[in-house]
């Protein structure tokens, strides 16, 4: 009973305080492995800030900067594939127009095949270097 | 000991565990209406989120009492993934009476302290548990559960009349 229950308390009010105190006590509850389940958890926290904290200024700027030429030469490989793929693309329209293989009104396929082939390209480009 | 944690010794950590893991599951075993899984489950993110928050922890409430109002924020946060809003808890008195004792299971309800607390109205429950089967202070309960203490006074008398009245009726059935 807390000082602040007492003045407004009775014995009825007394015995029902016991009697739910007594049915749950708190100490009864045996640990089971709670406290290592939880240590684990907080265990796995440290472990990985720890690791981010290990990364030294020096070594978290070389990775952002790898990141960033990662990135470029990346972005760099696909606008030269759909470049290539695009000439190639008019190249073999106009050299087929040219030998007559087919109607120059019907150049531009060839030139939509190369831009497809270069989409392609440019796409597993982008996947393939992760 | 808390100052030790909070500077990250997990050993001292682990004692703080050990010395309150039993109160703060029996909390939440009697919040979740003896689901003692989830209970736990509760208990284990209490006691991840202390962890994390000790560092800010400055000592001005009983460890204890601020492990209590964690556990409640994580019971409270449960409660809205299911779809309960908290203000509902303090909405007052919309659960029914237990069933009369002429009915098959009267009497069997009666028998049992938990079904009569689980039966009760969830803020005078809510009050009980904090305030008589966890012994905290009205003081310490309202600032447990972040309620004005008028109102926790009030639930928890309440609560007390409506156990009582019960637990009589119980105790009268018996000696019949």
């Amino acid at each position: 009973m807390t000082p602040d229950q007492a003045p407004d308390s009775t014995p009825s009010d007394a015995a029902l305080a016991a009697r739910l105190r007594s049915a749950w006590p708190a100490q009864a509850l045996a640990d089971g492995g709670f406290t290592q389940a939880v240590m684990a958890r907080v265990n796995a926290q440290v472990q990985a800030r720890r690791a981010r904290e290990q990364l030294s200024p020096q070594q978290a700027r070389l990775w952002a900067q790898r990141s960033q030429t990662q990135a470029g030469h990346r972005a760099r490989q696909t606008r030269q594939a759909l470049v290539w793929g695009c000439m190639l693309g008019a190249a073999v329209g106009a050299a087929g127009s040219a030998l007559g293989a087919w109607p120059v009104g019907a150049a531009w396929l060839p030139g939509l095949g190369g831009l497809i082939a270069s989409a392609v390209l440019a796409w597993s480009v982008g996947n393939l270097e992760v | 000991m808390w100052r030790r944690a909070a500077a990250g010794d997990t050993a001292a950590f682990e004692r703080i565990v050990i010395t309150h893991q039993g109160r703060v599951r029996q909390q939440l075993r009697r919040l979740c209406r003896g689901d003692d899984a989830l209970a736990d489950d509760l208990a284990q993110d209490t006691f991840v989120q202390a962890w994390q928050a000790l560092p800010g922890f400055a000592g001005q409430s009983q460890l204890g009492t601020w492990l209590y109002r964690i556990a409640w924020r994580s019971y409270l946060m449960h409660q809205r993934k299911l779809g309960r809003r908290p203000d509902e808890l303090l909405a007052g008195d919309d659960t029914p009476d237990l069933p009369d004792a002429s009915t098959p299971h009267g009497p069997a309800l009666r028998l049992d302290l938990a079904q009569a607390l689980a039966r009760l109205p969830e803020a005078q429950r809510v009050a009980i548990i904090h305030c008589e089967v966890l012994a905290l202070s009205h003081d310490e309960a309202a600032a447990v559960l972040g309620w004005p203490l008028g109102t926790l006074k009030s639930h928890v008398a309440r609560g007390k009349a409506r156990l009582r009245d019960w637990l009589a009726d119980w105790q009268d059935e018996v000696h019949r």
